[in-house]
């Protein structure tokens, strides 16, 4: 019995991977929304991508979990495209307080984002 | 009586594991540079796209991030970095691969760079059903001491047949104008997914995961899949 439990063990192991967690992080419909903006383009795609990005930072919230990682910076990133800057500071801050080692990259983002000229990125 | 469940699950066992007859290695055997360093903050470039497949490339790169986390690393979002280094004038992903490694810590904060090639991204279609091949390398460098951290080096073969036809004749006909529209139309994304599944199961976890530094010992990694191809 015992043994077979081990190599139940073993195969949900090894047919799960380190992919299959899901209680980590919850990252939605993520690379089916990002993969229509490389394929598409338009501005409604990246509408839908803001919208997922949106949904998968409300979900880690409601889940009490951190958002996955990146994704509050790349909300941030697409306000900065748009002129969104109070918006883009809000989730760059978002990124780094979950992830510090994201400081060198956030202090970068948010120096362009508080920069007086009109120069984006 | 015993249920033949056991033997036939030992067997699977061992064949999942033995592959063809590869030496197979602990994680820590594989990747000890990996344990000593102990990276947390990856920065992935996108791949190097050697496929016949020209849009590999940017569709790839929407499906790498999310694996990575779940494996318990930091990922720096593949969009922003992007567009950060395409700002420096490094547009292609040759280019970036050209940068020294140590500007990734000082620019991005970067413990590891992922560089990662596509070489084969073949989709073929049959009479009854459909598949792609994908060939791949990955290889993570510490951004510290420039040493190779963790490879993988490998072929997938994904099944893409639409099983959701019906019975008869008629099902037959659609299922194999289905298998046709959908294999010549391969969304990337799944496909991405079971490649990067297969590939990251060797990678040691990161630091947010809760077998972070435990798994040394899983005898996973292939030999001929981990070292570099002479």
């Amino acid at each position: 019995m015992k043994e077979r439990l081990l190599l139940l063990a073993v195969m949900v192991v090894m047919v799960s991977g380190c992919v299959e967690r899901t209680s980590m992080y919850y990252w939605e419909n993520y690379s089916n929304s990002l993969y229509h903006v490389k394929k598409d383009g338009t501005p409604e795609a990246r509408l839908e991508h803001e919208k997922t990005l949106l949904a998968i930072i409300a979900k880690a919230e409601a889940k009490g979990v951190k958002p996955p990682p990146g994704v509050c910076c790349e909300l941030g990133f697409h306000y900065l495209g748009i002129g969104k800057k109070e918006e883009a500071v809000k989730y760059f801050d978002m990124e780094q307080t979950a992830f510090p080692e994201s400081a060198q990259l956030v202090a970068a983002l948010k120096k362009k984002a508080l920069a007086p000229s009109e120069e984006t990125l | 009586m015993r249920a033949p469940y056991p033997l036939l699950m030992a067997l699977l066992a061992v064949v999942l594991l033995s592959g063809c007859g590869h030496k197979l290695l602990a994680k820590h055997e594989a990747f000890p540079q990996m344990y000593k360093e102990k990276p947390l903050a990856i920065l992935a470039l996108p791949p190097i796209n050697e496929s016949t497949a020209a849009e590999a490339r940017d569709y790839y790169a929407t499906t790498i991030a999310e694996p990575l986390s779940m494996c318990g690393y930091y990922v720096f979002p593949l969009e922003v970095t992007s567009e950060v280094l395409a700002a420096e004038g490094f547009h292609d992903t040759e280019a970036m691969t050209a940068i020294p490694l140590q500007k990734f810590r000082e620019h991005f904060g970067a413990d590891a760079v992922l560089y990662s090639t596509i070489r084969e991204w073949d989709t073929n279609y049959y009479v009854i059903g459909g598949n792609v091949t994908v060939s791949a390398e990955f290889v993570l460098k510490s951004t510290d001491t420039g040493e190779e951290l963790w490879r993988y080096d490998g072929r997938v073969v994904v099944d893409t047949s639409d099983n959701s036809g019906g019975g008869g004749l008629v099902g037959l006909g659609i299922k194999l104008i289905a298998t046709a529209i959908k294999t010549a139309t391969t969304d990337y994304v799944p496909v991405a997914r079971q490649v990067n599944g297969i590939a990251l199961y060797t990678l040691p976890y990161g630091r947010y995961h809760q077998s972070h530094a435990k798994d040394g010992d899983m005898v996973v990694v292939d030999e001929t899949r981990s070292r570099k191809k002479s």
